[in-house]
């Protein structure tokens, strides 16, 4: 088992709206040493409520590390994060995260699954079955149930995986490469998918990828890493009007923008892998 | 859907290769001569029945190096009683002796993974202990406990207690880092975490050192009985071998083979039945299936 913060983060309102209000995030000056490797030097980053930020960077730019800054893993070596103006300390159901490696607990059912975090925070039986059965369904897997992940296709997991993290209602939602090890074709529907929930739901996202297309299709902003030090290169607005559908990613002004910051990438890391 | 001048839509039916049928894994044609599954699992211990039937009934070998059938059959109804005995005086021994050591060392398996400070108090402690002969105890154990079911059941109970902390520690820090993050931004605190991640993923692998801890206990017993004991199915054995009754010992032989077996195959049906979602618990190995593939 990691070493990882023992402090319990404090527990959401009971009772309250299902809908927690989305807040946003204030990275300010972070950086972060393993030992005497600088992996982010002076990162600072301002998220409003509500905004789908994508990070993007060839491996070794540091998005994963921020992303666990702050989702509370991980404490910086200098620097302050907030979200919703507090300082993050520990991790949370506010800050609630889908990885990029299977997540979801192979001993409970889709059902406990995507009623974990509902139990944890003590909703009662009737409310939390209906709750979670409305998630399920969010995620198209009605009659699944009571499978268990081991039953599910890798696409069916990252759904119960989604449906898990939102079902916690997060002010802010992390998702580290979430549907990075999916086919092509799962992926898009994925993405399409997730773009409907999110619509939905408005919270905050903060979404890492490697993959430009992706972060486009998706995202409000798109924050461009560079490798050695970590550190942020560049900031695009991106322009597409929601909702945004199969035809948004065949517009060109989409393929110009991500020739664009391609250029930008391979210009960041070149020479960075050498070391 | 498509209209690129580069893609061709296939009909259906329509295939891309035209050797794709050729490519197809040939029968081979010995595997056209199968033997049923069932008669390949009873081919072997009839074979090996048949042969040990005829050597004895023969007269080809001693009676005294291998018992007949029927005089086995023979020491079962003659010593029924005292074997009916034995068997309870054994199994109860094996029992409360895994129980309480295995429950022992669960607990201090789930302990070490909870707790830094009672980690770091006997950790090394149990390290040390742990490839200690237990079989080299039993003089000391008999000084301690004396002679009877005392030391018997110390025995086992240490033999259990090792195997089964060992697994337990191992299994706790085998638990999935991912598992223990997701649980943390679902909003779980330390004893949630240890509740609803910790123990449910590490329960088959506690299940598999059960039967770990079964398999040692019986040869425990045994050990123990053969030296400073006046009851059970080892000391059955030790006095039907100085009468030269291999006929009797054998029958003992087969009664603690029957008792192991039955008890490990509750153990791994147990296991399946709990543990659907585990490839441990729930279905056959893997690397079987594809390696020993049935064609």
């Amino acid at each position: 088992m990691g070493r990882v913060p023992t402090t319990p983060s404090q527990a959401l309102p009971q009772g309250s709206d299902e809908r927690q209000s989305p807040v946003g995030l204030e990275v300010s000056d972070v950086s972060m040493k393993f030992g005497e490797n600088l992996v982010l030097d002076n990162v600072s980053l301002s998220v409003k409520p509500g905004e789908f930020t994508c990070l993007i960077g060839a491996s070794g730019c540091g998005k994963s590390t921020l992303l666990n800054l702050i989702a509370g893993f991980t404490k910086p070596t200098s620097g302050t994060l907030r979200a919703g103006g507090e300082l993050i300390k520990a991790p949370g159901p506010e800050r609630a995260m889908v990885f990029q490696d299977d997540a979801v607990f192979p001993w409970y059912t889709v059902h406990q699954n995507v009623e974990y975090g509902l139990k944890l925070r003590g909703v009662r039986r009737e409310e939390r079955h209906a709750a979670t059965k409305s998630f399920i369904k969010m995620v198209g897997l009605e009659g699944r149930e009571k499978s268990y992940p081991s039953q599910l296709s890798g696409g069916m997991r990252k759904r119960v995986d989604v449906a898990r993290a939102i079902a916690v209602a997060p002010r802010i939602l992390l998702m580290d490469e979430p549907f990075a090890a999916l086919d092509a074709i799962t992926k898009a529907r994925m993405q399409e998918e997730f773009l409907d929930i999110w619509e939905k739901r408005q919270t905050t996202v903060i979404f890492v990828t490697h993959d430009i297309e992706e972060a486009l299709f998706l995202g409000d902003r798109i924050v461009l890493m560079g490798t050695h030090p970590g550190r942020i290169l560049s900031e695009t607005i991106v322009p597409f009007a929601r909702p945004r559908s199969e035809k948004t990613r065949t517009m060109p002004e989409l393929q110009e923008l991500r020739a664009t910051l391609l250029q930008q990438l391979r210009i960041s890391s070149a020479g960075g892998d050498a070391k | 859907m498509s209209s690129h001048p580069d893609v061709r839509v296939l009909q259906p039916h329509e295939e891309l290769a035209p050797d794709a049928a050729a490519s197809a894994p040939a029968v081979r044609p010995w595997t056209r001569l199968r033997i049923p599954r069932a008669v390949q699992l009873v081919l072997v211990p009839a074979a090996i029945i048949a042969v040990w039937i005829f050597l004895t009934h023969a007269e080809l070998v001693d009676e005294v190096y291998l018992p007949r059938p029927d005089t086995m059959w023979d020491r079962v109804v003659t010593l029924r009683a005292e074997l009916w005995e034995a068997i309870l005086t054994s199994g109860s021994m094996i029992l409360i002796g895994t129980l309480s050591g295995g429950l022992a060392g669960i607990f201090v398996g789930l302990l070490f993974g909870f707790s830094r400070v009672a980690r770091d108090l006997f950790e090394f402690t149990l390290d040390v202990i742990r490839p200690v002969p237990i079989f080299a105890l039993i003089p000391i154990f008999i000084l301690w406990f004396g002679i009877g079911r005392t030391p018997q059941i110390a025995l086992v109970a240490l033999g259990v207690f090792l195997i089964l902390s060992f697994t337990t520690i191992e299994a706790v820090r085998n638990v999935a880092r991912i598992h223990v993050l997701a649980a943390m931004t679902c909003g779980a605190d330390r004893l949630a975490i240890y509740r609803t991640v910790v123990v449910p993923s590490i329960l088959p692998q506690i299940l598999l050192g059960v039967r770990f801890g079964f398999i040692a206990a019986w040869g425990l017993d045994v050990a123990a009985e053969f030296s400073g004991s006046v009851h059970g199915l080892g000391f059955f054995m030790i006095v039907r071998g100085q009468y030269l009754d291999t006929a009797g010992v054998s029958v003992a032989v087969l009664i603690y083979c029957s008792m192991a077996i039955i008890v490990d195959r509750g153990l791994r049906f147990l296991s399946r039945r709990l543990f659907p979602w585990s490839p441990r618990g729930g279905h056959e190995d893997l690397a079987g299936e594809i390696l020993g593939g049935r064609g």
